[in-house]
């Protein structure tokens, strides 16, 4: 299994499977990334369908599971996000702010991946993931710190968001996390307080005063998309026999004459002078580990504006199918926007008769 | 109370730059070898001669403004090839970035950083995403590796770039073969100013200072100049958000740049510098 930080996926397994990635696309290039079937039977721009479940008892607790609409249950991912707040001294260089504190809980989803996985690359993985959900949900103006503030410089509001992964197989951490953990904000209730005059602080109890909701500004969303390059113009002698040996499976013949040879270079031509790059959107971890580079975006669905846009090592990649990715990355926020929207106007008219 | 403008109404930061200028640059390789004493204590303490330290294969010292970088390239070298064991296909390679002395402007000297903190976690493992494509490591054995550190003197903003930048003349230096040089710059967004000099586009600052940087989001691009294709690109929005455009625009720039100016520049040094290696060479041949 190939380290985290594999430059390239061996040549000849990229080169085999993309011939396949395009399979239906004999002879015309420019459908080619719209009528390919990925491992999954999703197309290139077929996202993971999420499904949200609200705690029955408590509120901010949300799970959210990713998964792709044909395949079964088993693959997919699923994280529950759950908030807490309560009253602390804030920090001294910053006595108007409120804290937040994202944690993420990656236990379960670890102990139930394969073995094969070897915990360098989960490390990588993880450490990858508080970053970028650092950035995304604290840091960003998502929760609006200074309207956290209760006393300022003595009693401030510290949100705490606990991210816990319960299972990572279909990938898609950081998507799953964002949504999951954007939903739980707008969910959680907090108590209501106040100063009174002469400056004590009162906490309502919830039987006292109604529960009141976090300073949420806007929402975010967070896409990846996997870009496999094609193989390269010269066809290697490598290159020549991996195309050749996926021509054989396909012929299923037996050894490698003159004939499967020729047939196998004319397909690698074909394939790369038909080569466009193709962009997958939401991919699966073996997709991720294939590809050859990865983009990460965390954006706001409505206004298209990007708090990280990040494409960290990997093969390098010319700017105009970054600039495509991010197009795509914008389509799929407003789509993943809308849902989100959906899913708070529905939780609005629940909340009042079957939850507390 | 006066704030510093970042950028001045006709278009002068605060260092006196225009937007798309670039820092002063000055490149030397293998500051190691070099005899006569420098006034650079440190980076040369670091790569002395001295029997107690090893030699570097390569180094190269890169000063972009008040940014002061030595990097020092051991290998490749027979070694346990790491804990990943290299990408299977080759050598391994480590990054380190000491960051322990640096001074930072605009900040009080903190005593004692600690040593592998989260940022320089990402710093490092960015680089080695970066760099392991781009090098031909399998032209190595599998049990060699290569340690690239990069002691940082002073930062004056825009470290990830001239990180990068001189993680690769050093390894230029130190003789790896490359696919391509890798080389960086980083971009600030700054938000539409009041009057119309700019001719209707949204100011983008190339290489930012740390009082930019603090203050705006900025975009790091490492790029690979011959064809121009993106090896690393990351955004710091700081507690704002970019459009869109803007990060495509910033991208474009990005790249012309380092395609242009800042490649001229490097491969000026390099041709500089294997130059003066030619001529020392013939001049020993001609006197043996």
């Amino acid at each position: 299994m190939a380290a985290v930080y594999s430059n390239v996926a061996p040549a000849n397994i990229t080169q085999a499977l993309f011939p396949q990635l395009m399979a239906s696309a004999s002879g015309s290039s420019s459908s080619a990334s719209s009528s390919a079937i990925r491992l999954d039977s999703r197309s290139p721009s077929t996202p993971l369908g999420p499904a949200i479940r609200y705690s029955p008892s408590q509120r901010g607790v949300v799970t959210l599971t990713l998964s792709s609409p044909h395949s079964t249950h088993a693959t997919s991912t699923i994280v529950q996000a759950a908030i807490h707040a309560e009253l602390v001294e804030p920090r001294d260089e910053r006595p108007y702010e409120g804290q937040v504190s994202v944690q993420v809980n990656p236990q379960m989803a670890l102990s139930m991946s394969s073995a094969a996985r070897t915990s360098n690359q989960a490390d990588a993985l993880i450490a990858d993931l508080e970053r970028r959900c650092d950035l995304a949900l604290r840091r960003s103006g998502l929760i609006d710190r200074e309207a956290l503030c209760l006393k300022a410089g003595q009693l401030v509001w510290d949100v705490s968001i606990v991210l816990h992964l319960q299972s990572l197989q279909a990938g898609n951490a950081l998507s799953a996390s964002v949504m999951a953990a954007a939903l739980a904000l707008v969910d959680y209730r907090r108590n209501d307080a106040a100063v009174e005059a002469g400056g004590r602080i009162v906490v309502y109890h919830e039987d006292e005063r109604v529960m009141v909701p976090l300073p949420i500004m806007g929402s975010l969303v967070a896409i990846e998309v996997a870009v496999f390059l094609p193989p390269a113009q010269a066809a290697s002698a490598a290159a020549t026999a991996a195309a050749a040996a996926a021509k054989k499976k396909q012929n299923r013949a037996d050894g490698m004459d003159e004939d499967d040879e020729e047939e196998g270079e004319a397909m690698v031509a074909h394939s790369s002078s038909a080569g466009e790059p193709i962009l997958l959107v939401d991919p699966t971890p073996l997709e991720v580990q294939l590809s050859s580079a990865l983009l990460v975006f965390v954006l706001t669905p409505n206004t298209g504006q990007f708090l990280v846009s990040e494409k960290i090592g990997r093969t390098p990649v010319d700017v105009n199918v970054m600039i495509k990715a991010m197009q795509l990355a914008e389509n799929r926020a407003r789509a993943m926007g809308e849902w989100q929207e959906e899913q708070k106007t529905q939780r609005e008219r629940r909340v009042g008769k079957d939850v507390v | 109370m006066s704030r510093n403008e970042i950028l001045s109404p006709s278009l002068l930061r605060m260092d006196g730059r225009r937007p798309y200028e670039l820092r002063s640059l000055e490149l030397h390789f293998s500051p190691h070898l070099v005899a006569s004493s420098s006034f650079s204590s440190s980076s040369r303490n670091f790569a002395s001669s001295s029997s107690t330290l090893e030699q570097p294969d390569g180094s190269a010292r890169l000063v972009q403004g008040l940014n002061d970088v030595t990097c020092c390239v051991f290998g490749p070298r027979d070694g346990s090839g790491g804990a990943a064991g290299g990408s299977g296909e080759g050598a391994s390679i480590e990054f380190e970035v000491l960051n322990e002395n640096a001074s930072q402007v605009g900040q009080e000297r903190r005593a004692n950083r600690a040593r592998n903190d989260r940022r320089t976690q990402e710093t490092t493992s960015a680089l080695t995403s970066l760099f392991t494509p781009i090098l031909s490591l399998h032209l190595y054995p599998r049990t060699s590796s290569i340690l690239v550190s990069l002691l940082v003197t002073s930062s004056d903003g825009s470290l990830l770039s001239t990180l990068i930048n001189a993680a690769t003349l050093a390894l230029v230096a130190a003789g790896v073969p490359m696919k391509d040089y890798c080389l960086a710059t980083t971009v600030a967004f700054h938000p539409p100013l009041k009057s119309s000099h700019t001719g209707g586009e949204d100011p983008v600052l190339l290489d930012p200072t740390s009082a930019e940087e603090n203050d705006l989001p900025h975009l790091t691009v490492a790029v690979t100049p011959r064809d121009g294709n993106v090896g690393l690109s990351t955004l710091d929005a700081g507690r704002g958000k970019v459009q869109g455009d803007r990060v495509v625009q910033g991208l474009k720039v990005a790249v012309k740049v380092v395609s242009g100016a800042l490649l001229d520049e490097v491969e000026m040094a390099v041709k500089g510098w294997a130059k003066g290696l030619r001529d020392a060479g013939l001049e020993g041949a001609r006197r043996s």
